[in-house]
């Protein structure tokens, strides 16, 4: 393919969403249930979005350099700007939560307080956790769990394409890109919390989650 | 004149970071107002950031100076702001890395003055996410700490031999002229901008990262416990600043009233309660006693709680409970020894020699 030139480029900007099915998320609030039918909530949600390549209809492809981290409680984080995609339309766009293995190494990313509470700490491999996803669940025996599903190491990395057609050609365009949650939990793995809820230090149980993210994100 | 006077302190303060460029034509503004003479000249103070360390957010409000910081470091050892006798040396004692060996007046730990320019969440409840305005609250007449007096400040500044020339040079004003408001605002930012020097980044980790020197066999398993789910202790603790600096309920009390509620206590949200700020564990060694309450005194007690004493409550992090650990973390006595000497090699003795942060002369 080939890549578009940096030509007369316009500001892709989208706002990240998150739901449970439709119901936009909300914190601390027990109210959500997935497939497994684990009654859940949602303390916190942290990961990073790159490596967003746009391909249009001609067969030409703009990849984005940029890494955004999102805070899904911290409104200033959830606004990705693509800050010079050449003006066109696009028929899809592929994308990772996470980071590429060139990124994911340690001191990778800026030093900052973000970057560095999410790094992956040395002795595990170095880089950076690719998602923190944190609550509670009521188990099997109706007592308040926690989970913690997180994601880091490269074979977990997620790899997301979507068919959207998004039309760029004029200047300043917003689309909502939203996370369904309950997307974690199921397809192709029906994720029981009861069964497991920590991911931390278990390669496997990561690489089930990383399949499943492959279509937690649509563009609204 | 009062609202005049508060709308002297908006010029003078927070509004001018809007376009920094201007700082000194408002500051001068702010000086002419308040007659004062014309050595405003302040001097640009350069912190060096220590090699792997975040970038430092220096408010455009409060930029650093020569004499903003040199102004700053006299009024934390002084007494001219209390009136019980103490400075903010009294309780932040650099042999403890600016804390000391007992809890407070309000019967939490005193919380160490250590990397302060690079969190943006401060105190234990949380709540305040700006360094200059931290010890306002110690200003407040009658406040537990200092015992402060506004009228008994205003005096001993006007009858001080230095200080009202040093405000001038700090911040171009006039400091026994301004508004009481303005006044406790130049003293906080004086104190932020010494605070901000305060830095330590050569503790033998350090220096280990730096391959300067090499651990002991116990100290670098010390460090794979803590940076591994072994321990899991750097979820809340990762390096370079040893914290988070987020608010998170680690399972220390089954039962929460007062000072316990933790985060509640600002924003009366259940979900908050129990949460305290992650402290860093930079120079933990120094500063016993530990917990926000000093419960614990020393390192090994800390240890033994997280292997053996978190408590499962509504509120504790997710973090703590991960199922396989119900009964603890499994420590040998070997890992234990060796989690705690790890712990030590955050020991920064050049931090509490540095002269540069001791009482001035």
């Amino acid at each position: 393919m080939k890549e578009k030139g940096d030509v007369n480029p316009t500001v892709l900007t989208m706002n990240i969403k998150h739901h449970v099915d439709g119901v936009p998320l909300q914190f601390n609030v027990q109210d959500y249930t997935n497939a497994a039918e684990n009654h859940y909530e949602v303390t916190s949600l942290h990961y990073y979005l790159s490596n967003f390549v746009f391909s249009s209809s001609e067969g030409s492809t703009y990849t984005d350099p940029g890494v955004y981290y999102i805070d899904a409680a911290d409104s200033t984080t959830t606004v990705v700007s693509i800050a010079a995609l050449p003006k066109g339309t696009y028929t899809s766009v592929s994308f990772v939560l996470g980071l590429s293995a060139a990124q994911n190494i340690s001191q990778g990313l800026p030093n900052n307080t973000i970057n560095n509470n999410m790094e992956w700490p040395d002795p595990m491999g170095g880089g950076y956790h690719f998602m923190k996803f944190e609550g509670y669940f009521i188990d099997s025996t109706a007592q308040q769990n926690g989970f913690a599903i997180h994601l880091g190491t490269n074979v977990s990395m997620v790899s997301i394409e979507l068919s959207q057609l998004i039309d760029a050609k004029e200047d300043n365009q917003t689309i909502d890109l939203s996370m369904n949650l309950n997307e974690w939990f199921v397809n192709p793995v029906r994720w029981d919390l009861d069964s497991l809820s920590y991911t931390m230090g278990n390669a496997s149980a990561m690489s089930a989650i990383a399949t499943n993210g492959a279509d937690v994100f649509t563009f609204e | 004149m009062k609202a005049t006077a508060e709308n002297s302190l908006t010029l003078c303060g927070k509004s001018i970071i809007i376009i920094s460029t201007f700082m000194i034509f408002f500051f001068s503004a702010c000086k002419k107002e308040n007659n004062n003479n014309n050595d405003y000249t302040p001097t640009p103070y350069t912190i060096n950031i220590p090699q792997g360390f975040p970038q430092m957010a220096i408010p455009a409000f409060n930029p650093m100076t020569v004499e903003g910081v040199a102004l700053g470091r006299k009024l934390y050892y002084d007494t001219i702001l209390s009136m019980n006798g103490r400075s903010c040396s009294t309780c932040h004692s650099q042999a403890n890395s600016f804390t000391m060996p007992d809890t407070g007046p309000n019967g939490n730990g005193i919380i160490p003055h250590i990397n302060l320019g690079f969190y943006s969440n401060y105190l234990w409840f949380g709540g305040a996410t700006q360094l200059d305005d931290i010890p306002l609250g110690d200003l407040e007449e009658g406040n537990i700490f200092l015992d402060a007096n506004n009228d008994t400040i205003l005096q001993r500044f006007k009858d001080h031999a230095q200080y009202p020339e040093m405000f001038t040079k700090a911040f171009g004003v006039d400091i026994t002229q301004v508004t009481l408001a303005e006044r406790k605002q130049y003293i906080c930012y004086a104190l932020a901008q010494f605070m901000r020097t305060l830095i330590s980044s050569n503790s033998r980790f350090d220096q280990y990262v730096r391959h300067e020197i090499q651990l002991t066999p116990s100290e670098i398993n010390g460090y794979i416990i803590f940076n591994t789910e072994k321990g899991d202790c750097f979820h809340c603790h990762g390096t370079v600043l040893f914290t988070d600096n987020l608010l998170r309920n680690n399972g220390i009390d089954s039962v929460f009233t007062g000072n316990n509620l933790g985060n509640f206590n600002v924003t009366g949200r259940a979900e908050d309660i129990g949460k305290f700020i992650s402290p860093t564990l930079r120079n933990i060694e120094l500063t016993a006693p530990y917990m926000h309450d000093g419960r614990f005194t020393t390192l090994e007690q800390v240890v033994e709680f997280y292997n053996s004493g978190v408590n499962r409550t509504p509120t504790v992090d997710p973090i703590m409970t991960k199922p396989g650990k119900e009964y603890g973390l499994q420590f040998t006595q070997q890992d234990k020894d060796d989690l705690v000497a790890f712990l030590k090699t955050l020991t920064d003795i050049s931090y509490i020699n540095n002269p540069d942060f001791s009482a001035p002369n």
